[in-house]
């Protein structure tokens, strides 16, 4: 069992800059973090303070209404007996009915409580007790803790016998406390909702706790200070250290009441001795630091090397087809296709052009176009018919 | 294959206290910062949600404000951010750091180091490798921190915008 636990030094009242002692970590701030265990035991435990309520147990009935039965051309609902006033012949009873009552009538008798195991309470309480020592998690629930010298917060005795309010706020300033009790002032708010008139008009924020071994004063002197809250170790409620059931509730202790937490709750190996039968909780994981465990040595000296991912090859593209594939081959046959292209065409393009010259020359017209011919026929007729009139005039005379 | 990030190392009680064999029996707290995460990641003071956002956070240690382990201010072993810091007339480019003793992490006040960074962007980007490369400190951060800087940088060059009115000088 090792015995190195944390130590936690202990601030003076007086002038919170000094460290008066040391006092080693209790075994119960040292608990696993269980915040499913601690918001289902805080959903359960907050029922409790419940008072039954309940729609009146005759609401709705109180009228001598009766059907009136079929063949009325009405429907078969209860209606009001009597008449001269509206009131005569409205349905009645139902939960559809105007002034009837509801559906399901709620009772007082509802199940308002419910039971715990004392063991699970038990842990919850010891496990957000172990988170409130963890800065992480206390900034991480709202509370303005910059200013503070260490946590947990551990203050000498002497708070315990405050009795001005005034003294207790100037030692919690002091303590660091000024912008966690300065966020609560500025936060009361009306309520949001029917609550502002049925007696909570104002919500605010919750302040650090104050938990004290014997109470010579302390808790009057802090009971008026806005957001602050006061509890005996003994008697410690996951309501108040898990409000709402979120862990990290900044607390803060008195020397007395973090010395009896080992009273209280002893180590894993010993029973809990103000707590009959009671065992501290265990963590599944002593060391829950996963990436710390892979990085280390044991670890890392005995893992085979990693494995590379398998190459994977993209379908066979055909070369003498795909021709950038082909490029990618061999670089030179694209311009080489493109010479072999070129050349015949180039030497057809002059074979077809000489090849024709040649024939042009040999078959010149020259007299023989086409067109000179048409017109050589025209002017021979055209002569011819020339020739004829003269002729023909020539005869007359 | 290594995971990153690495844990804080044990606080120092322990190495001082008596050492039972070849290693202290890790009785520290239950801070494994994966427990720590899995424990505010869903619901936390600094949270910031918006429709069509990624969730933000608004912690002071994260370099960029997403509400993610690897950025994680609060639960991380090691927090790296850089910001700027309005002092009093001036700003000044700020890096967060954790602090090297594994005790700080107890203590709210000196969990987190803060260094100023010149504004030189020679000398800025310098003092940022100098920290993190050769201190092996957060290398998966080191682009980026570097970009930060940068945009940092930028943030300060502020050009008064002129507001032309319509209506006047006609």
């Amino acid at each position: 069992m090792a015995t190195g636990r944390p130590v936690v030094s202990v601030y003076n009242c007086e002038n919170p800059a000094e460290k008066t002692s040391t006092v080693p970590m209790p075994q119960a701030l040292l608990s696993p973090l269980r915040p499913d265990l601690v918001r289902y035991i805080h959903t359960n435990v907050s029922k409790n303070k419940r008072q039954p309520i309940s729609v009146g147990a005759k609401v709705g009935y109180e009228t001598a209404a009766e059907s009136w039965g079929t063949g009325r051309a009405v429907a078969r609902v209860p209606r009001a007996p009597g008449g001269g006033t509206h009131r005569s012949g409205q349905g009645a009873f139902g939960n559809m009915c105007r002034g009837g009552g509801m559906f399901s009538p709620t009772k007082t008798w509802r199940r308002w409580h419910r039971r715990v195991n004392v063991t699970q309470k038990r842990h919850a309480v010891v496990s957000a007790l172990a988170a409130s020592s963890l800065p992480p998690l206390v900034m991480a629930r709202g509370h303005r803790i910059g200013q503070v010298a260490e946590l947990p917060l551990v203050v000498s005795d002497s708070l315990e016998s405050q009795t001005k309010t005034k003294q207790a706020v100037e030692i919690l300033k002091k303590i660091g406390c000024t912008e966690e009790l300065q966020r609560v002032i500025d936060s009361k708010k009306v309520r949001a909702g029917k609550g502002k008139m049925r007696n909570r008009r104002y919500t605010m924020r919750r302040g650090p706790l104050v938990v004290y071994n014997e109470d010579n004063g302390i808790v009057r002197a802090m009971r008026n200070i806005p957001g602050v809250e006061t509890a005996c170790v003994t008697r410690l409620n996951l309501l108040k250290v898990a409000p709402g059931g979120t862990l990290g509730r900044f607390i803060i202790w008195t020397e007395g009441a973090f010395k009896k937490m080992n009273e209280m709750y002893g180590t894993l190996k010993s029973g809990a001795p103000m707590k009959k039968g009671y065992h501290l909780l265990r963590a599944q994981m002593e060391n829950a630091d996963i990436a710390r465990i892979i990085n280390s040595t044991e670890v890392q000296s005995v893992l085979r090397p990693k494995l590379e991912a398998p190459k994977k090859f993209a379908l066979k593209q055909n070369a003498l087809k795909n021709k950038s594939v082909m490029a990618r081959l061999n670089p030179a046959a694209a311009d080489a296709k493109a010479a072999r292209a070129a050349a015949p065409a180039a030497a057809k393009r002059k074979a077809r052009e000489a090849a024709s010259k040649e024939h042009n020359k040999k078959h010149k017209r020259g007299e023989d176009t086409f067109y000179k011919k048409l017109m050589r026929a025209f002017e021979a007729k055209a002569a011819d018919e020339a020739k004829d009139g003269e002729d023909a005039e020539e005869a007359e005379e | 294959s290594r995971v990153s990030p690495s844990a804080p190392p044990l606080p120092e009680a322990l190495a001082a206290s008596e050492a039972e064999g070849p290693r202290p029996a890790p009785c520290k707290m239950s801070a494994a910062p994966q427990l720590i995460w899995e424990c505010v990641r869903k619901n936390n003071a600094f949270l910031r949600k918006c429709p069509n956002m990624p969730t933000m956070s608004a912690e002071p240690g994260n370099l960029m404000g997403l509400n993610s382990s690897k950025f994680s201010g609060i639960a991380a072993a090691k927090v790296l951010d850089i910001r700027s810091k309005k002092t009093g007339d001036k700003e000044t480019i700020v890096l967060t750091t954790t602090h090297k003793k594994g005790s700080r992490s107890q203590r709210p006040g000196s969990r987190v180091l803060t260094t100023g960074l010149k504004k030189q962007p020679k000398k800025g980007l310098a003092q940022i490798d100098k920290v993190m490369d050769a201190g092996f400190y957060r290398l998966d951060l080191l682009a980026m921190a570097k970009a930060k800087y940068n945009k940092v940088r930028a943030s300060f060059k502020k050009k008064k915008v002129v507001v032309k009115s319509r209506r006047a000088g006609k």
